[in-house]
C-alpha cells in the first residue's frame, strides 16, 4: 500500500502554508498512534509475560516474571536416582516447601512431580519460564491439540482450495445446464448464519458417524477406521468435510477467473489444451494472489473454530487446539500460566504465516473485507 | 466442392460442436460436483432441516411434532403475529407476482404467441399433487407428508426452468416461472395462515370453556367468531387497497362504467365492513379483557378441578396435558387474539406509516407534502398505540431469551460505533498525517484480528478477571478507583458508577443501570479486536479515493476538518456502509469470544443470543427449541440487513 501514500510534493506543499500547526498535528499523530499500537500489543505481551511466570506469580501482581528463562542442572544418574532425604538436590528454590512424603521420593521424581522442574533425558533438570511450555506442551496435552489443529487445518487448506479452484472455474469460464440456479443457491448460503445450521448438521454428523460405524463393523475395521480417523465423531471427517467447500472462496475466485482474458483461453486450446490443463497451467498460476487470500482465510478460521469441533469431538484426544485452550480454560482455571502457554501455542502459527505474508493478508482482507 | 459434401461437412462440423458442448458440460459438472455435494449437504439442507427440526420435540432415537409450539415458547404471543405478518407478505409476493402474469398475458396476447401445452400441463400436474400432498400433510399434521408437498412444488418450479429453458427472455418462460411463484406465494400464505388458526384454537379451547364456567355471568365472545372477524377486516382492508389502485385506471374508461359504478359501491360497502368490524373487536377486546381479569385471580386448583370436569380426564393424564394451566395463564390465553391482533395492526400501521412518509417528500405542493407529514405522523402515533400491547404479547415467552436479545443489541450498540469511529480515525492518521513506520503500525493494528480468538479471549479472561491485580484493576487503580469483578460481575456499568459517584447505597431505576460490567468487557475486548480491523478497510477506502480532491480541497484553503467531513467521509460512505453491515451482523453471529469469557458469576448477562441457543442445544439438549429459536435470530438479522440496506439509499456515494 506504499504506492497510495500521499506524495512528498504535497506534503510540502502542506507544511509550507500552515508549517508549525502541521508539525504539532502530526506530533499528536504519532502519539496517538504509538498508544493505540501499545493498546493492540499489551494483551500479547501479557499473554507471554504469564506464560514464563510461576504460578504463585500469576496471582501475585507481579509484572514480569523474577524467574530466568531457562536453567539446567545436571547429574548423575546415582544423584538423580536418591531420595530428597540424602540431600536435597541444588535446582529445588528455597520458597519450595518440601513436605514430609517428598523426601522419601527420588531426585528425578520429585521433579517430575513439582510443575515447576522438567526431567530430560536421564541426568539434566530444567527449571525457568520454558517449563511451561514443556508442561503445556505435553502434560497438559497441548502438544496432542497442535498435531491435531495441524492436520485438520492442512487437509482443510488444501480440500477447500481445490474443490473452490474448481468450481470457481466451472461457474466462471465454461457453460453446463443449470450453471446460473446452481450458483444463486451457492450464494444464498452466504447470508445463513452458522447459529442455525450447527444443529442439523450436528445431528447428520451423528447420523453419519453411525451408519459409518456400522458398516466398519460389518467388515471388521473397526479398529482401523478409529486409528486412522476415518469417522465423523472423534475422526477428521466430522472436523474436515463440512468445510471443504466454501461458498465465500468459489465467490471470490469466479470474481478473478472472469477477468481472465478469453484470448488466452483461445491460445490454449490452439496449443492443444483443454479446460484442465488450461486451468491448471494457466489460469492457477496467474491467480497466484486470490488463491493465496482463500488460502490463509481457510487457514485462520480453521484454526480459529470452535463451536464445530466442540460438538465432533467427544474425547480429548481429539479436540484442536482451539477447543483445547477452551477445554483447559473450563476445567483448570487456577493455572494461568500453562494457559497461556497453550495460547501462545496456539497463537505462534498464526503469528509466522502473518508476518510471512502481511501483505497478501491486509490486502486479501481489505479487497475482500471477511475473514471466511 | 460439391453442395453435399459441403453440407455434409456442415453437419459433421455441427455434431462436433454438440459433442464438444457435451464434453464441456460434462467436465464442467464434474469439476462442480465435490464443491455443490458438500454445500447442499452442509450448507442448503441443514436449512430445511432446521427448520423441520424446530418444529419438532427432537430427541436422539424420536421425534414428535409441536408445530410452532417452541416458537411460541421463545417469543410468547409475538410469535403468532410474526406469523401472520408472514403471512401477509408471502400473499403480497402472490399479488405482484400475478400482476406480472397478467402483463406477460396482455403480452402474448398482443404478440399472438401460443402456450405450449405439454410442458405447462406436466408442471401443472406436478404443482396440483404438490399441493394434495401439502394439503393432505397438513390436515393429518404429519410434516413428512408437508415435506414432500413442498419438494414436489419445487420439482414444478424445476420443470418450467427445464421447459423454458429454451426460450430465455421469451414471455411464456416467464410466466411459467411467475405462475409457479404465484401459486407457491399463495400456498404458503394460506397454509401458514390456516396452520397458525388452527394452532390458536387448538390451545384456547380449553382455556375458554374454563373461562365460561368460572365466570358465568360474563360474556364471553367464541374465538372463532372474533377471528372470523380479523380476518374479515383483513380481506375487506385488502380490497379496499386493491380496489384504491384500480379506480383511477378505470375512470378513464367510458366503455366499462358500469363497472366503474359497481366499484365504487363495492368500495363503500368494504368500508362499512371495515367500521363494523373495527366495532365489533373492539367491543369484543373489551370482553375478553373483564374476562381474563375475571379468571385470573384463581389458582391452579380451581382451574383443575373445572378442566377435569370438562375434559372427564383422571387427574394424572389432565396434568400431564394441562398441568400449566393456571388463572393466569387461562387469562393469558384469553388475551392471546386481542394482543395478536393489535400488535400486528400496529406493526402493519407503522410501516404504513413509514411507506406514507417516504412517499411525502415526491408529494408537488407544500400543502401536499405536509398533508402527507401529517398522516404519516397521525399513522404513526396510532400504530405505536397498538404495538403497546407488545410487552404483554412478550411476556408468555422466554424471558431469558428476550433477555439475550436485549443483551446482543446493547453488545451491537456498544461495539459498533465505538470500533467504526476509532477505525476511521486510526485510518485517517495512518493515510494522511503519518509517513515513518506506516506499515510497522498497520502489522500491529492488525494483530488483535489474526490473532486466534480463544488465545486472545483467555488472556483478556484473566486481564478482566476479579483479581485484586489483574491488569484491569491496576489500571482503575490509577485513577483511584476500587477494584471491579469485571467479567463475573452482572451489575449494570451505570449503576457501578452511581455507586462510584454518589456513595454505595445509590440505586438507579432498572432502566437506567446499563449493560452488565460483564458485556461492557466483552464490548472492551470485540473494540480492541475490531477497531484495528476496521482501520485496516478503511485504509484501503482511503486510498482508492483520488488524491487530488484531497489536493485541491487543501489549495482552496479547506483544513483538515472540513476537507474530512467534506470529500473524505462522503467517499467512504461505501466502506463505512460495508463495515456497519459487517459489524451488526457480525455482533449479532458473535459466539467463539462471548463463550469463553462468560462466567457463571455474571448470571448471564453476557450471554448474546447466539451464545444463549448454543447452550440450549449444548448442554440442555433442547435441539428444537435452540433451532426455533436461531430462526428467528436468523429473521433478526435479515430483517436488520434489508433495514440498513433501506437506510442507506441515498446516503451512501457510490464513486
Amino acid at each position: 500500500m506504499a504506492d497510495l501514500a500521499p506524495t512528498p510534493k504535497v506534503a510540502t506543499a502542506g507544511e509550507a502554508r500552515r508549517p508549525v500547526q502541521t508539525d504539532l498535528f502530526r506530533v499528536v499523530a504519532y502519539v496517538i498512534m504509538t498508544f493505540g499500537a501499545l493498546v493492540s500489543i499489551v494483551p500479547f505481551l501479557w499473554m507471554i509475560s504469564v506464560s514464563v511466570m510461576t504460578l504463585g506469580e500469576t496471582a501475585s501482581g507481579q509484572f514480569i516474571t523474577s524467574q530466568p528463562l531457562i536453567e539446567t542442572f545436571n547429574y548423575t544418574p546415582e544423584e538423580m536416582n536418591a531420595t530428597l532425604r540424602e540431600g536435597i538436590p541444588s535446582f529445588v528454590k528455597p520458597t519450595d516447601t518440601i513436605r514430609e512424603q517428598d523426601l522419601n521420593m527420588t531426585v528425578a521424581e520429585y521433579a517430575e512431580d513439582r510443575d515447576s522442574y522438567w526431567v530430560v533425558g536421564e541426568t539434566t533438570v530444567l527449571r525457568g519460564g520454558v517449563v511451561n511450555y514443556l508442561r503445556a506442551w505435553d502434560k497438559a496435552n497441548f502438544g496432542r491439540y497442535f498435531f491435531n489443529s495441524v492436520v485438520m487445518t492442512a487437509l482443510q487448506v488444501i480440500g477447500q482450495t481445490l474443490f473452490s479452484i474448481l468450481a470457481a472455474y466451472a461457474f466462471a469460464r465454461m457453460t453446463f445446464p443449470g450453471r446460473d440456479l446452481l450458483f444463486g443457491m451457492f450464494l444464498m448460503t452466504l447470508f445463513i448464519p452458522s447459529t442455525i445450521i450447527l444443529i442439523p448438521n450436528y445431528l447428520t454428523v451423528v447420523g453419519l458417524n453411525e451408519t459409518f460405524n456400522n458398516f466398519y463393523a460389518s467388515v471388521g475395521l473397526t479398529e482401523l477406521a478409529k486409528t486412522l480417523g476415518l469417522r465423523w465423531i472423534d475422526g477428521w471427517f466430522g472436523l474436515v468435510v463440512p468445510f471443504l467447500a466454501s461458498t465465500f472462496g468459489i465467490f471470490l475466485l469466479r470474481q478473478f477467473f472472469r477477468q481472465i482474458p478469453d484470448e488466452l483461453y483461445d491460445a490454449a486450446q490452439i496449443d492443444g489444451a483443454g479446460h484442465t490443463r488450461f486451468l491448471f497451467q494457466v489460469v492457477v498460476p496467474i491467480s497466484r494472489a486470490s488463491i493465496v487470500t482463500i488460502v490463509l482465510f481457510t487457514f485462520l478460521s480453521a484454526w480459529n473454530a470452535l463451536d464445530w469441533p466442540i460438538l465432533v469431538t467427544q474425547s480429548a484426544d481429539w479436540r484442536p487446539i482451539s477447543y483445547g485452550l477452551y477445554a483447559f480454560q473450563q476445567d483448570n482455571n487456577v493455572e494461568l500460566h500453562l494457559m497461556q502457554a497453550g495460547a501462545v501455542i496456539a497463537l505462534l502459527p498464526v503469528l509466522v504465516v502473518y508476518f510471512f505474508t502481511q501483505k497478501q493478508f491486509t490486502e486479501g482482507i481489505a479487497t475482500t473485507g471477511l475473514k471466511g | 466442392m460439391t453442395t453435399a459434401s459441403r453440407a455434409q461437412l456442415d453437419r459433421e462440423l455441427a455434431q462436433g460442436k454438440r459433442r464438444r458442448k457435451r464434453q464441456e458440460a460434462i467436465l464442467a459438472l464434474l469439476f462442480v460436483a465435490p464443491a455443490t455435494i458438500i454445500t447442499f449437504m452442509f450448507g442448503i439442507w441443514p436449512v430445511i432441516f432446521g427448520f423441520f427440526v424446530s418444529l419438532h420435540q427432537w430427541r436422539a432415537r424420536s421425534h414428535s411434532f409441536l408445530g410452532l409450539d417452541q416458537y411460541v415458547r421463545a417469543l410468547g404471543n409475538v410469535a403468532y403475529v410474526l406469523a401472520f405478518l408472514l403471512c401477509i407478505l408471502f400473499l403480497y409476493g402472490a399479488y405482484n407476482a400475478v400482476r406480472k402474469i397478467v402483463a406477460e398475458l396482455d403480452d402474448l396476447g398482443a404478440h399472438g404467441v401460443a402456450v405450449p401445452v405439454v410442458p405447462f400441463a406436466a408442471a401443472a400436474l406436478v404443482l396440483a399433487v404438490g399441493t394434495i400432498a401439502f394439503a393432505v400433510g397438513f390436515a393429518a399434521q404429519t410434516s413428512d407428508v408437508l415435506l414432500i408437498g413442498l419438494v414436489l412444488l419445487a420439482a414444478g418450479a424445476l420443470i418450467y426452468r427445464w421447459a423454458f429453458r429454451r426460450e430465455g427472455g421469451h414471455p411464456v418462460g416467464r410466466l411459467g416461472v411467475d405462475l409457479w411463484q404465484a401459486w407457491l406465494f399463495v400456498i404458503l400464505g394460506v397454509g401458514l395462515f390456516l396452520f397458525t388458526l388452527a394452532e390458536i384454537t387448538g390451545d384456547s379451547s380449553l382455556p375458554f370453556q374454563i373461562a365460561r364456567k368460572l365466570a358465568p355471568t360474563l360474556y364471553l365472545p367464541a374465538l372463532e367468531e372474533q377471528m372470523a372477524a380479523a380476518a374479515l377486516l383483513g380481506l375487506a382492508l385488502a380490497g379496499i387497497w386493491g380496489l384504491r389502485r384500480m379506480l383511477p385506471r378505470l375512470a378513464d374508461d367510458y366503455a366499462r362504467e358500469t363497472l366503474h359504478t359497481v366499484l365504487r359501491v363495492a368500495l363503500v360497502a368494504l368500508w362499512i365492513v371495515v367500521g363494523v368490524t373495527v366495532i365489533y373487536l373492539i367491543s369484543a377486546f373489551q370482553f375478553d379483557q373483564a374476562a381474563a381479569s375475571a379468571v385470573g385471580g384463581y389458582g391452579r386448583s380451581d382451574v383443575e378441578a373445572i378442566g377435569q370436569e370438562i375434559t372427564g380426564l383422571e387427574r394424572s393424564d389432565y396434568r400431564s396435558l394441562y398441568g400449566n394451566l393456571s388463572g393466569p395463564a387461562l387469562a393469558n390465553t384469553l388475551l392471546m387474539w386481542p394482543q395478536i391482533i393489535s400488535v400486528a395492526a400496529g406493526a402493519l400501521l407503522m410501516f404504513v406509516a413509514y411507506r406514507v412518509w417516504r412517499g411525502a417528500s415526491q408529494r408537488e405542493t407544500g400543502l401536499g407534502t405536509s398533508g402527507f407529514v401529517m398522516l404519516a405522523i397521525l399513522l404513526a402515533v396510532g400504530g405505536w398505540l397498538f404495538i403497546g400491547e407488545l410487552p404483554q404479547a412478550m411476556a408468555s415467552g422466554d424471558s431469558e431469551y428476550y433477555g439475550s436479545l436485549l443483551i446482543t443489541t446493547a453488545y451491537a450498540l456498544g461495539t459498533v460505533p465505538v470500533q467504526l469511529f476509532l477505525g476511521i480515525f486510526l485510518a485517517y492518521l495512518m493515510f494522511y498525517e503519518i509517513s515513518i513506520g506506516k506499515s510497522l503500525y498497520r502489522v500491529i493494528y492488525f494483530m488483535p484480528y489474526v490473532a486466534p480468538t480463544v488465545a486472545t479471549a483467555t488472556v483478556f479472561w484473566i486481564m478482566f478477571s476479579s483479581r485484586e491485580y489483574s491488569l484491569a484493576n491496576r489500571a482503575l487503580a490509577l485513577f483511584g478507583i476500587p477494584a471491579q469483578n469485571w467479567l463475573l460481575e452482572s451489575k449494570g456499568v451505570f449503576q457501578i458508577i452511581a455507586e462510584l459517584v454518589a456513595g454505595s447505597g445509590t440505586q438507579l431505576p432498572s432502566f437506567l443501570v446499563g449493560p452488565s460490567l460483564a458485556l461492557v468487557s466483552v464490548i472492551l475486548y470485540s473494540i480492541w479486536v475490531f477497531a484495528g480491523y476496521n482501520a485496516v478497510i478503511f485504509l484501503a477506502g482511503l486510498g482508492a479515493i483520488p488524491g487530488e480532491l484531497f489536493e485541491a480541497a487543501k489549495v482552496d484553503g479547506a483544513g483538515r476538518w472540513a476537507a474530512f467531513r467534506k470529500i473524505i467521509f462522503p467517499l467512504l460512505s461505501p466502506t463505512t456502509f460495508f463495515l456497519t453491515i459487517l459489524g451488526i451482523t457480525g455482533t449479532f453471529r458473535a459466539f467463539t469470544h462471548v463463550y469463553v469469557m462468560r462466567q457463571a458469576a455474571a448470571r448471564g448477562t453476557a450471554d448474546t443470543a447466539s451464545v444463549y441457543i448454543f447452550v440450549q442445544f449444548w448442554q440442555f439438549n433442547q435441539w428444537g427449541y435452540a433451532s426455533a429459536m436461531a430462526f428467528v435470530l436468523f429473521g433478526i438479522i435479515l430483517i436488520l440487513t434489508l433495514v440498513q440496506n433501506e437506510a442507506s439509499k441515498g446516503r451512501v456515494f457510490y464513486g
